[in-house]
C-alpha cells in the first residue's frame, strides 16, 4: 500500500517533531543519557539534534534523579524541557522529582509556577532485554494527579502528540514501547482490513478507534488497549476479518486522566469487552477501565470485562520465555474468544 | 547438484537492526573452512566477526562499506566455486518455492469460521452438520440453517432470536444475583406503567413481553419486544433456557385474568418478581410474597403483610400492621389506617379512605372515593352514594 511506504515511521515522527520544536522555540531543551550524536540515544530518538542544537542538547550522567530535577528546574524558570530516560524502567529512580516535585509545584506555589514537562519513558518488552530493561512501569504513575501518561500507539500521531505534551502545562510522561519505533505509523482512515477514526481531543491526545469491519455491520467485541499493545491488536484484527469475528478497538492516548467516554460508548456497542495491556493485569489500567465500565455499563454488559495482561512475574530475557509471559496473540485471541461465548 | 549455504547478518546486539560491513576478510570466490571468519561489522556497540556456517567458496552479496539489515543475507558459501549469477537463481528458486508454499498452509485451517462455530455452540447446533455455501461455513449458512430447523413447532421460541431487538434472548446468561431479567405478561398500559418504574430499578430489566393482541407482535414498547401471544409452554422453555429470571403481570384490569396466570405459570415452576418503584418506601418487617407491583409514592408500612400478585397503583398506602392477601387491585390513592385486613382478590377504586382495625373480605369491590367505618363481608360491593343530597337549602337564607 501507498500509504505504507511513505508515511513515517513512529521514531521518525518522534524524532521530526523534536527537531521541529527546537527549531521553532529556543524555549526547548532535550536531555538524557548518551543522546548526542553520533549515538543519538539507545533508541535514535534524539538523533541528529545535538549537532543542529549543541547548545540545548545535554547529556547527563547516568543519574534518573537528575535528569528529573533538572528538567523540573528547567520548567519551573520557563523552559521547555523533554527528557529522555533511555529505558522506562528506571523511572524508579526519578519518581520523587516526578510525584513529589513536578506535580505538587504548582498547588504549592499557589498556582504562581507551571511546570510544562515531558519525559519520554521507552518501554515494554519482546527485545530479550530481561527483567530490568522490558517492563511497562506507567502503571505507577497512572492515577496521579496532575500528572499526565501519554501513550501513543502507532495508529496515533506520535510526534503530534509529543508536540502537544511540550506545549501541555502540566508533567507529561510520555510513554514509547520500543516494539514501535520501527513500525510505520498508520494514520490513514481505511487500508484493506482495518478503518481507523480519531475520536475527541484533536490537538492533544485522541482517542483512536479501529474496526475490521464495515460501518454498517454490528460489531461482535470491544478491545480496549493502548500504546504498544497495536503491535498485536493490528495484525490480529486483520486476521479475524476471516473468521468474520467484528473487533471495535478503542485506544486512547492519554492513559491518565482517562477519557471515559469513547471507551463507554464502545463497550456499550457490544456488551463484551476485553481490556489488554503490557503490564501484569493485576490492579492495572485494565482493571480502573474495568470499574468504570461497570459503574456506567452494568446493565449493557453481556459477560464479565476480561482483563488481559502480562504474568505477575519478572520478564525473563530468554525469548520464549519473555514471550510466555507476555501478551500474545494467541492470549489475546483466547480472551476475545472467552468474552464471546 | 551445488549446495548453497546463506550467510546472514546475526543480531549482535538487542538493539541492532542494522550494522555496517567493515570489510571482507577473504576475497571473492575464495575457499573457506566452516567457522571462518568471513567480513568484520560494526554494530552500535561493537566491531564483530560473521563466521561461515559451512565450508565451501564464498560468493558475497554486499558490498564492504554498505549497511545490511539484521537477517539480510551478506553472502552464500557454495559447495562448488559459483558466480554471481549461480546465486542470484537459487536465491531466486528459494523465494518463489517460499512463495508456492504459503497458500497450501493458509488454507490448512477449520472448516469453519471462529463467529460461525460461536454461534452454532451457542444455539446446541452440530456445527459439523451444518452445509457450507462457500469454502468454509459461516454465520450465515448456521443462520439459514437455524431458519430451516426453526419452522418446526418445537423450536418456535427460536423466531425472536433473528431479530436483533431481541438480543438478550439470544445470547444472555447472567450469573444469579445480577440484573433480574423480567418477562412481562400484558402489553397494555399496565405495562407502560410497569416498564417505567423498571427504567428507574437498576437490579431489574424487563426483556420480552407476551401479549395476546396480534397487532402488537412483533412491535416493541420502550425497546422490549413483544415475542407473541402469553404462551405458557413457551415461557417454560425460555425459562428453563435462561431467557429470563422472572415474570410479571401487568394487567391490572382483570382479577380473574391475574389468579389464573399467576397459578398457572407458578405451578410450572415459573417465578414471579415483586417491582418496587424506587419512589415508594417499605417499612421495616414488612413481609411481601411475590410477583406484587409497587408503583410510584406507594407506602408500606412497618410490620404490613403483603401476599402475592397484587398490583398496587401509585399513591397508595397500606398502613402498619395490616394483613393484605393476594389477586388483589388497588387503584390510585387507596389510603388504609393501621391493622387493617384485606382479603384475596379484593378490588378497589380510587381515592378511598379506610378506618383502623377495618376487615374487607375475599372478593369485595370497594368503588371510588368510599370511607370504610366498619367491616365489609366478603362478596360485597360497596359504593358512595354519588351526589346525595342533604337538603335544599331555604331560599335567601
Amino acid at each position: 500500500m501507498a500509504h505504507a511506504l511513505t508515511s513515517p515511521t513512529y521514531v521518525q515522527s518522534l524524532r521530526k517533531t523534536l527537531h521541529d520544536v527546537m527549531d521553532q522555540d529556543p524555549a526547548v531543551v532535550v536531555l538524557g543519557e548518551d543522546i548526542l550524536d553520533p549515538y543519538g540515544g539507545a533508541f535514535k530518538v534524539t538523533r541528529g539534534l545535538s549537532t543542529r542544537f549543541p547548545d540545548r542538547v545535554l547529556t547527563t550522567p547516568i543519574c534518573e534523579g537528575t535528569i528529573a530535577g533538572a528538567s523540573v528546574g528547567l520548567a519551573l524558570r520557563g523552559m521547555r524541557p523533554v527528557a529522555e530516560l533511555m529505558f522506562g524502567d528506571f523511572a524508579t529512580l526519578a519518581t520523587d522529582q516526578i510525584i513529589n516535585h513536578a506535580a505538587k509545584f504548582p498547588a504549592m506555589y499557589n498556582g504562581q509556577v507551571t511546570v510544562p514537562l515531558v519525559i519520554r519513558m521507552p518501554m515494554g518488552g519482546r527485545r530479550g532485554y530481561g527483567p530490568t530493561h522490558s517492563q511497562s512501569l506507567e502503571r505507577l504513575f497512572v492515577g496521579t494527579p496532575h500528572i499526565k501518561v501519554v501513550a501513543p500507539s502507532h495508529f496515533h500521531d506520535a510526534g503530534a502528540m509529543l508536540r502537544a505534551a511540550i506545549y501541555d502545562a502540566e508533567p507529561v510522561i510520555f510513554v514509547e514501547n520500543k516494539v514501535l519505533y520501527p513500525q510505520r505509523l498508520r494514520l490513514e482512515a481505511t487500508d484493506t482490513l482495518i478503518s481507523r477514526e480519531s475520536v475527541g481531543a484533536p490537538d492533544s491526545y485522541p482517542t483512536v478507534v479501529l474496526r475490521n469491519y464495515a460501518p454498517t455491520e454490528q460489531p461482535d467485541v470491544t478491545v480496549i488497549a493502548y500504546g504498544g499493545m497495536s503491535y498485536l491488536l493490528a495484525p490480529l484484527m486483520a486476521r479475524l476479518v476471516e473468521e468474520e469475528i467484528r473487533v471495535l478497538a478503542c485506544m486512547p492516548g492519554c492513559l491518565s486522566p482517562l477519557d471515559e467516554t469513547p471507551l463507554l460508548e464502545a463497550a456499550r456497542a457490544t456488551g463484551r469487552v476485553v481490556v489488554v495491556e503490557e503490564n501484569s493485569a493485576d490492579f492495572g489500567w485494565g482493571a480502573e477501565v474495568a470499574a468504570r465500565i461497570y459503574g456506567a455499563c452494568y446493565a449493557q454488559l453481556r459477560a464479565p470485562v476480561v482483563r488481559l495482561g502480562a504474568a505477575p512475574t519478572v520478564i525473563p530475557a530468554a525469548k520464549a520465555l519473555e514471550d510466555a509471559a507476555l501478551v500474545s496473540d494467541e492470549s489475546l485471541l483466547s480472551a476475545i474468544m472467552e468474552v464471546l461465548s | 547438484m551445488t549446495e548453497f549455504v546463506r550467510v546472514p547478518l546475526p543480531q549482535f546486539g538487542a538493539n541492532d537492526v542494522s550494522a555496517q560491513i567493515l570489510e571482507w576478510l577473504v576475497p571473492e570466490g575464495a575457499q573457506v573452512r566452516a567457522g571462518e571468519a568471513l567480513c568484520s561489522v560494526e554494530t552500535t556497540k561493537s566491531v564483530s566477526d560473521v563466521e561461515a556456517p559451512a565450508a565451501g567458496y564464498v560468493v558475497t552479496l554486499v558490498e564492504a562499506g554498505a549497511s545490511a539489515d539484521t537477517g539480510q543475507t551478506l553472502a552464500v558459501v557454495a559447495s562448488v566455486p559459483a558466480s554471481r549469477e549461480d546465486v542470484a537463481r537459487w536465491l531466486a528458486e528459494q523465494e518463489a518455492q517460499a512463495a508456492a508454499a504459503q497458500p497450501v498452509t493458509a488454507t490448512t485451517g477449520p472448516k469453519w469460521t471462529y463467529k460461525a462455530e460461536l454461534l452454532a455452540r451457542q444455539q446446541g447446533v452440530d456445527i459439523a452438520a451444518v452445509p457450507a455455501s462457500g469454502e468454509r461455513v459461516t454465520e450465515a449458512d448456521v443462520r439459514a440453517y437455524l431458519a430451516g430447523r426453526s419452522a418446526a413447532p418445537a423450536l418456535a421460541h427460536d423466531a425472536p432470536h433473528a431479530t436483533s431487538d431481541a438480543r438478550d434472548l439470544m445470547d444472555d446468561r447472567y450469573p444469579t444475583g445480577r440484573v433480574r431479567r423480567l418477562l412481562l405478561i400484558g402489553g397494555g398500559n399496565g405495562a407502560i406503567q410497569v416498564l417505567d418504574a423498571l427504567a428507574k430499578i437498576p437490579s431489574q430489566r424487563a426483556v420480552a413481553i407476551m401479549d395476546d393482541n396480534p397487532a402488537l407482535a412483533g412491535k416493541s414498547a420502550g425497546g422490549v419486544p413483544v415475542v407473541g401471544g402469553i404462551d405458557l409452554d413457551r415461557a417454560a422453555t425460555m425459562h428453563r433456557e435462561g431467557d429470563f429470571d422472572a415474570a410479571v403481570i401487568s394487567v391490572s384490569t382483570s382479577i380473574p385474568f391475574r389468579q389464573r396466570i399467576y397459578d398457572e405459570w407458578q405451578a410450572r415452576g415459573i417465578p414471579f418478581a415483586n417491582v418496587i418503584h424506587p419512589s415508594a418506601v417499605i417499612g421495616a418487617n414488612v413481609t411481601l410474597g411475590q410477583g406484587n407491583l409497587i408503583l410510584a409514592f406507594c407506602n408500606i408500612s412497618a410490620c404490613a403483610t403483603l401476599g402475592d400478585n397484587n398490583f398496587i397503583s401509585p399513591y397508595c398506602s397500606i398502613e402498619h400492621h395490616c394483613v393484605l392477601g393476594s389477586h388483589c387491585s388497588f387503584g390510585p390513592a387507596v389510603i388504609t389506617s393501621g391493622e387493617v385486613h384485606i382479603g384475596d382478590r379484593v378490588r378497589f377504586g380510587t381515592g378511598i379512605f379506610i378506618e383502623p382495625h377495618v376487615t374487607i373480605g375475599q372478593d369485595a369491590v370497594i368503588g371510588s372515593g368510599c370511607t370504610l367505618w366498619s367491616n365489609v363481608p366478603a362478596q360485597a360491593i360497596v359504593k358512595t352514594k354519588p351526589n346525595y343530597v342533604i337538603r335544599r337549602r331555604e331560599a335567601g337564607a
